[in-house]
């Protein structure tokens, strides 16, 4: 049993050390709380980080496990009503770079949360636009931090987090993913066995109007709902997606936090919890929505990154993999779909189009009943039956781009010798 | 596949052969008391899905082979499109038929070098 009740339950623990002193319980009133603290916050904040900010680069290059070195963070926790509440607590990180569009909506939804969510960190990571401001205007609870200099990837920023989290579990967000109001609700549950070291939400596009987001729209339903719960069946989802997952926080400390060493900082923490011998879990109830690339350009720089992770990924565990059941199987089929895909795609059914018959043609739509079927099963359950039907030529073009950047990452990071090390958004 | 990944290819044949072992497992966790009734309706749910994928694939099949089979005959003579019928079929057994044996060969070549890095890391090697 996860959830408690407030009444039932102690109150939290990790109340500021300062607050505690002002009652005789330790507790005080939110507003209080905050009177008291207002000064010391943003010191409290501020000033470690830099500290922390040099002990964190040791703890990335020394490969040894890592001690725990948690800090209290100082800020009141989230309170509203009944709320049910996470025993052992909840931290919610959300990185954020120039996130000023869309870091309120992420912060609300959070906040509009139907369980209790002990901490939640904004890490402004050096923006250029508002989006610190905007982040500490939604809330004198949520606790934006920034980083000396720009942390360079979304897992550099989210380790510089970790060094603040005290909660048992922590979960991690995109600041351009807004999350169902019952996602972290059905979300929490799946820790239910102790070696259960992650959990990943299903992910939706929030917008679906431009071909690429289409595009994506078709590909997320048929991989959430058609493989991923197969994945998760053996307990080995391929990925616990970055947007949305929660990790017990002992585990990420063991792990060295999110690793720089690769530019899929998810997939490359997902193989090293298999590496402990823990299991990763899906939630499909629990509902995500990210901001999807709308454009050529930016979905090529999403998928840039993507592919070249995955490669990365299998660079780095490829030992590991082959030692783990289930994955290796699925790691290796995906490799070799990546690679023969290209074959097929571009060089063998056009060439038997033109030389033995254009009906060769139809190869492109070989298995279009293994996509189409499933997703409109899904998309109807949804009530997004027509939108899902007008949305599969964009995933046939989708496929096509996807095919040529994957073989793109493979010759680079295998052959060509030219590793992808910078992190660029997809928006 | 996930997102971001082109194709299905060997990878559905792999995915539809881990739904097909499903019940197996199921059957041994039911008998170390850890199945469940859900994990049985999903179980049915991922059957029941693969059943009518491949149901169209099949649809599917004859659709293309008719078409092929049409557009031959506009050009040839009634036996040449009989034959082309022929070579249709033959072509999509021939597709199914590399497909299956590069999974295996796939998965012959994933467990040749676990077995392969066991032994090196029992013997001590790097």
């Amino acid at each position: 049993m996860l959830f408690t009740s407030r009444s039932s339950s102690a109150e939290p623990t990790d109340q500021a050390p300062s607050a505690r002193k002002n009652g005789d319980s330790g507790i005080l009133p939110p507003g209080k709380v905050l009177e008291n603290l207002s000064n010391s916050i943003s010191e409290s904040i501020t000033q470690p980080a830099v500290r922390v900010g040099k002990e964190l680069k040791s703890m990335l290059l020394d490969p040894a496990p890592v001690k725990p070195v948690a800090r209290p963070i100082v800020a009141p926790s989230i309170r509203a009503g009944d709320k049910p509440r996470l025993l052992g607590g909840l931290t919610v990180l959300i990185p954020a770079y120039n996130e000023g569009k869309f870091v309120a909506d992420t912060i609300r939804s959070v906040q509009r949360q139907s369980v209790h969510i002990d901490h939640v960190i904004v890490i402004d990571d050096c923006s250029t636009d508002n989006t610190g401001e905007i982040a500490r205007s939604c809330g004198p609870e949520i606790v934006v931090i920034r980083p000396p200099k720009n942390c360079g990837s979304k897992a550099t920023a989210l380790n510089y987090a970790l060094e603040y989290v005290s909660t048992e579990y922590t979960l991690a967000i995109d600041a351009d993913t807004t999350l169902a109001d019952d996602a972290i609700e059905k979300l929490m549950p799946h820790f239910d066995q102790p070696r259960t070291a992650a959990v990943c939400g299903m992910v939706l596009p929030r917008f679906v109007r431009t071909m690429w987001e289409r595009g994506r729209y078709i590909e997320y339903l048929y991989a959430f709902l058609f493989y991923k719960p197969i994945q998760d069946y053996y307990e080995r989802p391929l990925i616990a997606s970055g947007c949305f997952s929660a990790y017990r926080t002992d585990i990420l400390r063991q792990l060295g936090g999110w690793n720089t060493r690769t530019v899929g900082e998810d997939m490359d923490l997902t193989w090293s919890v298999y590496r402990l011998g823990m299991s990763v879990r899906f939630a499909p109830e629990a509902l995500c929505y990210p901001v999807e690339p709308h454009n050529y350009h930016f979905m090529s720089k999403q998928l840039q990154r993507w592919c070249a992770g995955f490669a990365q990924c299998i660079k780095v565990h490829w030992k590991d993999i082959v030692g783990t059941s289930v994955l290796r199987s699925m790691v290796a089929t995906a490799l070799w779909d990546a690679v023969v895909s290209v074959f097929a795609l571009f060089i063998l059914l056009p060439l038997l189009a033109i030389f033995v018959h254009p009906a060769f043609l139809l190869g492109y739509f070989l298995d279009l009943p293994t996509i189409v079927v499933p997703v409109l099963i899904y998309a109807a359950k949804r009530g997004e039956f027509f939108k899902a039907l007008t949305s599969i030529p964009a995933f046939w073009v989708l496929r096509f781009v996807n095919t040529y950047f994957v073989t793109r990452a493979f010759w680079n990071e295998f052959i060509g010798k030219r590793s992808v090390t910078v992190f660029e958004k997809g928006h | 596949m996930f997102a971001g990944l082109p194709a299905t290819g060997i990878g559905g044949i792999f995915y539809m052969a881990l739904v097909f072992f499903m019940p197996f497992k199921e059957l041994w966790r039911a008998m170390r008391g850890e199945s469940s009734m859900e994990r049985w309706m999903f179980i049915a749910s991922r059957w029941g899905l693969f059943a009518i994928v491949i149901a169209m694939m099949w649809l599917q099949a004859m659709i293309m082979k008719w078409a092929i089979g049409a557009d031959m005959s506009k050009f040839m003579a009634a036996g040449a499109s009989a034959a082309a019928g022929r070579e249709t079929q033959s072509l999509a057994g021939a597709t199914l038929y590399l497909a299956v044996l590069s999974l295996v060969g796939v998965m012959t070549l994933v467990y040749s070098v676990r077995i392969v890095i066991a032994v090196r890391r029992a013997l001590g090697m790097r």
